[in-house]
């Protein structure tokens, strides 16, 4: 009788984490370079006793792992000449404080002493280390395989990597760290004045969450029906007839 | 439930969203001004289950462990500065860029801004202002008795005075360029301050490398696309609703567990 309470709150447990994906796919669907996010999940088996002889199992739910598509997002034209779309599978490096990161959000900016930064102010790394504009630039080029130039000549080339997709890790920020070294992108190419969008479908996202909402009734109903069970037969087992 | 949470990140920055895209839409007949997009980016992340731990004594490896994200916040507001389209005025000091550059004010405290609305006049005693009354720099002073001033696309001031045959040089205006113009700080009336991030400003005569041209007699319109804006806000106001949504679907959840012990 507990075991169909434990299944039911497996359940649920699984599918209240399944909604925060879900909802943190929703909320950053507007956010540069966003890659969905999906549950994996699985059986879990449990054997129990049975007075049957041979001991039968019952299946509790696990969510094993999250998996990412990591297919492109569309691509926004913004006319700024520092914003950068990764087209194919790559990532620009960035170093922050902690090390090398990897990001797909190409919206770079100058900082004062003419180096190409993030939003967040971390330098963008070439081949060669950081890249500087010198001053008194004000047209700046970026070419498709990442060269950077200005009226003066080449001033450097975004580094572009690939990494094996099971070691990203995502940090917020729109960065990711590996475990894995970085090897560099043969099919990625840059596109100047656009960003990529988040590949977060509302329609897909939606439907999942609907799915999820109806699944935690059933379940809820179920843990319920258990429950009247389990009242109903210590009220008539316990009934005294006089 | 973290869920909430998440939405709500959703929702305030899908409102953020639509504060800059009324912004523009606001500013869509103002003169050399600029649009505006707002980025964002995903917040913190919970490993919930480290990927690449073992999951048995035989070197196997959980390949991708759970991360459950915390929602969105905004990582800047930039103004993206391209070209706006030429409006004639026919307007003798009116002045529109083609190309990079801003023009040069002198505000009354002393400071340098630069704007891109070229919508100058004269003051009493002669002197190129813009419409609030500040001089633009390098400073040019229309002699008296003048009947008509020429403006050519390198930045040359031309005037032709009464009685005389030939056109006098009275002065060159000059055009600021940044390396990074996103970077400008605004300061409304069309004006923006140099900051470390846009870089120093670097004078340098209108049509040279770097530099656009000047048009006499044409002002610069707002570079805001309306069909663009709109379809922008469609996009935020959907998504907007959607986390509303969330929301509600995750008080739905909490409502049938609070239910679970009813009697």
């Amino acid at each position: 009788m507990q075991n169909s309470l434990l299944v039911g709150l497996t359940a649920q447990m699984t599918l209240r984490r399944n909604m925060e994906i879900v909802s943190n796919n929703l909320a950053n669907v507007s956010t540069t370079g966003f890659k969905r996010e999906a549950p994996a999940f699985e059986e879990l088996l449990v054997p129990v006793e049975s007075d049957q002889g041979s001991p039968s199992e019952i299946s509790f739910v696990r969510d094993w792992g999250v998996v990412r598509d990591m297919t492109n997002g569309p691509l926004l034209q913004t006319e700024a000449p520092l914003d950068v779309a990764v087209e194919g599978e790559g990532f620009l490096v960035v170093r922050t404080p902690d090390g090398e990161r990897y990001t797909r959000d190409g919206h770079f900016k100058l900082d004062a002493s003419g180096k190409i930064v993030t939003s967040d102010d971390f330098p963008v790394l070439s081949d060669g280390g950081e890249i500087t504009v010198p001053p008194g630039q004000t047209s700046i080029k970026i070419a498709a395989d990442g060269t950077v130039s200005t009226a003066q000549g080449t001033v450097g080339k975004f580094r572009l990597v690939t990494l094996p997709q099971a070691s990203l890790r995502k940090e917020g920020a729109n960065l990711y760290t590996s475990t894995e070294q970085a090897s560099p992108a043969s099919r990625a190419r840059l596109v100047q004045g656009a960003i990529e969008r988040s590949n977060v479908e509302p329609v897909v996202e939606m439907t999942r969450m609907i799915e999820i909402t109806r699944a935690y009734q059933h379940s809820t109903e179920t843990l319920n029906a258990t429950d009247d069970l389990i009242r109903r037969a210590v009220q008539r087992l316990g009934e005294v007839k006089v | 439930m973290r869920s909430l949470a998440i939405a709500s990140s959703g929702m305030l920055a899908q409102q953020l969203n639509v504060d800059v895209i009324s912004n523009n839409i606001a500013n869509m007949n103002t003169t050399g001004f600029k649009r505006q997009r707002a980025e964002f980016q995903d917040m913190l992340y919970q490993t919930l289950e480290r990927m690449g731990v073992s999951s048995s004594d035989q070197n196997t490896l959980i390949p991708t462990g759970i991360q459950v994200g915390s929602g969105v916040r905004t990582a800047s507001v930039y103004r993206v500065m391209g070209q706006g389209n030429m409006q004639p005025t026919e307007n003798t000091y009116d002045l529109a860029i083609e190309g990079q550059g801003f023009f040069r004010v002198r505000m009354p405290s002393g400071e340098t801004a630069y704007t891109r609305a070229g919508a100058f006049s004269l003051n009493a005693s002669g002197q190129v202002v813009t419409s609030d009354g500040y001089t633009v720099e390098p400073g040019i002073t229309v002699p008296n008795g003048t009947v008509q001033v020429t403006i050519n696309q390198q930045g040359q001031v031309f005037a032709k005075i009464a009685g005389s045959t030939t056109d006098t040089n009275i002065g060159q205006l000059d055009l600021a360029a940044f390396a990074n113009e996103a970077g400008l700080d605004a300061q409304g009336s069309n004006l923006f301050l140099e900051t470390t991030a846009s870089g120093t400003a670097q004078v340098g005569t209108p049509g040279s490398t770097g530099y656009g041209t000047l048009r006499q007699g044409y002002l610069e319109l707002s570079n805001v696309n309306a069909v663009q804006e709109i379809t922008s806000l469609i996009t935020a106001q959907r998504a907007y609703e959607m986390n509303s949504k969330v929301i509600t679907a995750s008080d739905e959840m909490m409502q049938m567990t609070s239910r679970l012990s009813r009697s």
